[in-house]
């Protein structure tokens, strides 16, 4: 068995709280309420104690982080430990003076989502009217010394617009973008009947985005996530289980995965009692799937066994009922049929939205 | 040897990208999704990427240190290193 290295990167979801409810959101659908929030002085241990570990990138998320009054202490926290800080945000709550102490706390790099490029459309899919006020964030960001990203996470019901959405992006003139088709996790499978994207669809945005790679190729990097839906082998899925990635929950738990939670029978340890180092090299949960001597066929024989590690764990449970069983977007899953079925099924009249609620937890 | 006009372009850091020292002889860059290890002698060069010394500059120098290398060997391989960064939106140049 290899020897285990340390996580390079920390998601810090720093709180649950969200002014936005997007359809497709990442979170668990049980979420943690702002009373168990982990403190500034917990925040920062953990940041020191990331470093130690050798985490080089530290990643400020949500719900959204700026609902924390405290955000530019986090940034400052982290610039301390010697992280490089982003901050991934929706944008609600930015102000030019908010803007501005973000910076002069270290901030180094921010990400901006976008829902569409038609304002009601962006703003239906969000579940707020956020779209005209982002739009309007993306000139103060460029006035500091931060580098931009602009994420659009593209589905059924904005994919025909994707050129519109692309255009709309490279005019707010960022360093990246980001075009991200929706993971069915958390709130995006709730909705998944009606954000899975035709086959057209996705074949039309490969060549798109293909397109735009090349046209603004030397000025902004455009950087795609694709459907594995639509994948001959799964994604190796956050670079493996507790491998690369190391994620603390806003209560302090830690997880090996946003997504982690759902699968029966995990236990999660918090760094209010335990440290990194231990959560990391012994807690259960980051044991649960190293190595491979969880894995059955086909994966137990595969010559990918370490290119992808069986794919995604939760993806995996959330499709076949059991977290050790071949992810099904790998071709060699027997219920790989299945999931192609799913991206063929007809479309349903009309699914309504399950938006993300903090109160439904 | 050919003589090929100097290049007095000046390489500097794109935003929201810096160097993180490791151990003497080895660094990372960090940029905004990523890190690329820098050992030996692109540790050496990206030490001195301050925004004030020219690409030339940059090279007489380390050619000066490295008295005992081939001269030209050290010219293609700031070269070389300086274009895969460019090449990675991660390096811009001030003219």
């Amino acid at each position: 068995m290899s020897t285990l290295t340390g996580p390079l990167s920390l998601v810090a979801e720093v709180t649950h709280r969200c002014p936005l409810h997007c359809v497709y959101c990442s979170n668990p659908l049980q979420m943690q309420s702002a009373a168990n929030e982990l403190s500034t002085t917990d925040w920062a241990r953990v940041f020191h104690q990331a470093s130690e570990l050798g985490v080089l990138h530290l990643h400020l998320t949500g719900g959204e982080p700026l609902a924390r009054h405290d955000i530019a202490k986090l940034v400052a926290a982290g610039r301390e430990a010697n992280l490089y800080v982003n901050l991934i945000t929706s944008g609600l709550g930015v102000t030019a003076d908010r803007m501005a102490d973000l910076r002069d706390a270290g901030l180094e790099h921010i990400q901006l989502s976008l829902q569409d490029a038609e304002e009601e459309k962006a703003n239906e899919f969000a579940g707020a009217r956020a779209h005209a006020h982002k739009l309007k964030l993306a000139a103060l960001i460029r006035q500091q010394d931060i580098a931009f990203t602009v994420n659009v996470v593209v589905h059924r019901d904005n994919l025909d617009r994707l050129e519109a959405i692309l255009a709309l992006a490279e005019s707010l003139e960022p360093q990246r973008i980001e075009v991200a088709h929706v993971q069915y996790y958390g709130w995006a499978l709730k909705n998944r009947d009606r954000l899975m994207p035709t086959p057209s669809q996705v074949e039309r945005s490969v060549q798109l985005i293909t397109e735009a790679q090349s046209r603004l190729s030397g000025r902004i990097q455009l950087q795609a996530v694709f459907p594995d839906y639509y994948a001959r082998y799964p994604k190796p899925c956050i670079g493996g289980w507790g491998r690369q990635m190391i994620l603390i929950d806003p209560a302090g738990l830690a997880l090996p995965c946003h997504a982690a939670a759902i699968i029966p029978g995990m236990e999660f340890d918090s760094v209010r009692t335990n440290s990194l180092e231990w959560l990391w090299k012994q807690s259960p949960a980051f044991n649960r799937f190293r190595g491979q001597s969880w894995m059955k066929d086909p994966c137990a024989d595969c010559d990918r066994k370490e290119i992808d590690f069986g794919g995604c764990r939760c993806q995996a449970f959330q499709l076949t009922g059991d977290a050790t069983n071949t992810d099904p977007a790998c071709s060699l899953s027997d219920l790989h049929a299945d999931l192609v079925a799913i991206t063929q099924a007809p479309q349903p009249a009309a699914a309504q939205w399950v938006y993300r609620i903090l109160a439904n937890s | 040897m050919s003589e090929t006009p100097a290049d007095t372009r000046i390489p500097r850091l794109a935003v929201g990208c810096r160097v993180r020292t490791v151990s003497p002889d080895e660094a990372m860059l960090l940029v905004p999704e990523g890190a690329l290890k820098l050992k030996g002698s692109a540790s050496e060069i990206i030490s001195l990427i301050d925004g004030q010394r020219s690409v030339e500059a940059i090279t007489i120098e380390l050619q000066q240190k490295h008295a005992t290398t081939d001269s030209s060997q050290i010219t293609a391989e700031v070269k070389q290193f300086l274009d895969k960064l460019h090449a990675r939106s991660v390096l811009l140049y001030n003219d």
